[in-house]
């Protein structure tokens, strides 16, 4: 289904559950990408499409806008570079050691080389280095 | 689980600038119904990500329809 809506109108049509559950795909022909607060289930598939491939669909259509000789698949393919995505995993393990050779760094020179000089501050400046390694890591594991 | 994941890998693909690691496509592909044969190339669209299967991949099929709102 092509819909040139303007953005309240798409977001009141999306906001049908009823009818959002008759249709299998929605193609929003709208060049500005689109915001919303919510993750939709039906449709089960939305899509969007510049002004211009919207002109080429319509010139497709019959005058009541359906053609029962034109069928159409939509393919949504996600992550189809599995080996680029796991290479992640190493990205994000050597974050982990940055970060936990700067905490290690960190502690030294605080606690241990200048532990008479050192303020509470900086002591506690610890605490966003060690949080970042939990996010590193999380998403580390997550990503493997 | 998966929103968390699609996240991560958006987060990471966004920051490194390197659109390969997060490759998510959507293609239409319009044919004949009869014949099979495509009537027209197939056309790229933006994926939209606020949907729950975004991080899935799935073929839809069907009739097209179309619609516009009345100014």
């Amino acid at each position: 289904m092509a819909n040139p809506f303007d953005k309240s109108y798409t977001n009141a049509f999306l906001a049908d559950e009823e009818q959002a559950k008759e249709i299998d795909a929605l193609i929003i022909v709208f060049d500005v990408p689109l915001e919303t607060q919510v993750y939709y289930e039906n449709p089960k598939l939305i899509s969007r499409a510049q002004f211009t491939q919207g002109q080429i669909l319509k010139a497709y259509m019959d005058a009541d806008g359906a053609r029962e000789d034109v069928y159409a698949v939509l393919e949504h393919r996600y992550l189809v570079d599995c080996v680029a995505v796991k290479s992640l995993q190493f990205y994000y393990l050597f974050f982990t050691f940055l970060y936990l050779v700067g905490g290690g760094l960190w502690i030294h020179l605080v606690w241990y080389k200048y532990e008479h000089e050192a303020l509470h501050i900086q002591k506690m400046l610890i605490a966003p280095i060690f949080l970042k390694v939990f996010q590193v890591f999380i998403f580390a594991i997550y990503v493997g | 689980m998966r929103l968390f994941f699609a996240h991560a890998v958006t987060l990471a693909a966004s920051r490194t600038m390197t659109s390969n690691l997060l490759e998510v496509t959507d293609t239409l592909y319009l044919q004949n119904s009869k014949s099979g044969y495509l009537l027209l190339e197939p056309l790229q669209l933006t994926p939209f990500p606020y949907i729950k299967n975004f991080a899935s991949n799935m073929t839809i099929e069907g009739n097209l329809c179309y619609a516009q709102t009345q100014d």
